[in-house]
């Protein structure tokens, strides 16, 4: 596979190591349990459950104080997957508790679409051995391509060229008016709303970035600035339309080969020192 | 590669094809739908019966499927609406309508906003814009109008 090729096998146990690291210890970071929480406090009536939280007939509730020891033991489970302690085993449990929390919402409506694809990489992480960082990679490809295709099949062309895209960014003054006031300090999207033509062919880049993001799993050339144009367009989202992609950091840092990295570090830090010895 | 990560990867072509939505991306059709003035925009009322959420009346018999946002939820709390009542009536619709295969997922409390030729203009001017002088809330419960 695309890993194997390029890492020896010391590298890639070295990457992982660090991305492991990085993995969970940004979930802790970014992932706001007591928000999720929030949804077992709806009224009963309203539970709805999907997939295979069908098998329950009542809902599930988290007091609040039964969930600050559910809280404690999900973070105590990314600590020492962070640091690679039984990490075969705690990694399992860490995906079926969060599978568990993350979909509460799910059963009353809301759908975490931001933080899914944290869900389904730690499952890629936990089970799918030496091949996780190529599932992971995959994951992060299909949300784009699925925003792509979802575009196409809902909006089709209307969505690029009409004014759509101005609508949605003076939308979000008010959808999220109380949200992010760095992004509000800024107003980008104030600035871009008054560009039509500038939209529409923003508009088109987007989608046509996200369709060919699978490309990213093939091609080294096309990944170098792939990724990194969609890392810019979520951080330019985030300054017009005030969704925050900060969780998909957690993503990006499967692109990055972290060993190279320490070793580029190590030359210039410790190895430098070593060489003026 | 083991069979978990077969089946991680079948899993991710099969939701991307056939768009599923129990594993949720970025494929929200509230996100991919062109937001712009037509039929399916006109303004109309949310009403609701009781507190279990059973009887809604639309004025638009086009569904929306719609998107009961937290934070929206809470910023209409600041903004000293009935919170419980609003959770209710949200998530009653949402229940009714997530699987019906509905054209949009939109709340359409804020839904007239932002088509209001005298609001977006001001918007495109620059102009300071105070939230409340826009919200037109018209949600009817069993107390009485929320506004």
């Amino acid at each position: 596979m695309i890993l194997s090729q390029k890492y020896s096998l010391e590298d890639e146990k070295e990457n992982f190591a660090i991305l492991r690291f990085i993995f969970y210890t940004l979930l802790l970071f970014f992932v706001k349990t007591q928000y999720i929480a929030s949804y077992s406090q709806l009224p009963k009536q309203l539970w709805l459950p999907t997939g295979i939280f069908q098998i329950f007939n009542e809902p599930i509730v988290f007091n609040p104080q039964a969930f600050i020891y559910i809280d404690i033991i999900w973070k105590g489970l990314a600590i020492f997957c962070a640091s690679g302690w039984e990490f075969r085993i705690f990694s399992k449990i860490f995906f079926v508790l969060t599978f568990i929390l993350f979909n509460i919402s799910h059963n009353y409506g809301y759908q975490t679409h931001t933080n899914m694809p944290l869900v389904l990489a730690s499952f890629a992480l936990a089970f799918c051995g030496n091949h996780r960082i190529f599932c992971v990679r995959a994951l992060f490809c299909a949300v784009f391509l699925s925003a792509g295709l979802s575009k196409l099949r809902n909006g089709g062309l209307d969505w690029i060229t009409t004014e759509n895209l101005q609508n949605v960014l003076v939308r979000s003054q008010i959808y999220y008016h109380d949200l992010h006031p760095l992004a509000h300090k800024v107003r980008l999207n104030i600035i871009f709303a008054k560009l039509p033509l500038f939209l529409n062919f923003s508009a088109a880049f987007i989608v046509i970035i996200e369709l060919i993001s699978p490309l990213a799993l093939l091609s080294k050339r096309f990944r170098l600035w792939g990724v990194l144009l969609l890392l810019v367009s979520q951080i330019i989202i985030y300054f017009t339309i005030y969704v925050n992609f900060a969780a998909y950091l957690v993503l990006y840092a499967f692109w990055i080969d972290w060993s190279r990295v320490h070793k580029y570090l190590y030359r210039f830090t410790i190895g430098q020192i070593g060489y003026y010895d | 590669m083991n069979y978990f990560a077969k089946f991680f990867l079948i899993m991710l072509v099969v939701t991307v094809v056939f768009n599923l939505e129990y594993f949720p991306f970025s494929n929200y059709a509230m996100y991919s739908r062109p937001l712009l003035p037509g039929p399916t925009y006109t303004y109309w009322k949310l009403r609701t019966v009781d507190q279990n959420g059973i009887e809604q009346d639309f004025k638009n018999k086009n569904y929306y499927l719609f998107h009961a946002e937290q934070p929206l939820i809470e910023s209409l709390h600041r903004n000293q609406f009935a919170q419980k009542d609003l959770q209710v009536v949200l998530m009653s619709l949402l229940k009714r309508t997530r699987y019906m295969n509905a054209n949009f997922v939109e709340i359409r409390l804020y839904k007239a906003i932002y088509l209001w030729p005298e609001y977006k203009a001001a918007m495109l001017l620059d102009l300071p814009i105070e939230v409340k002088d826009y919200v037109r809330l018209e949600l009817l419960t069993t107390s009485g109008t929320i506004k």
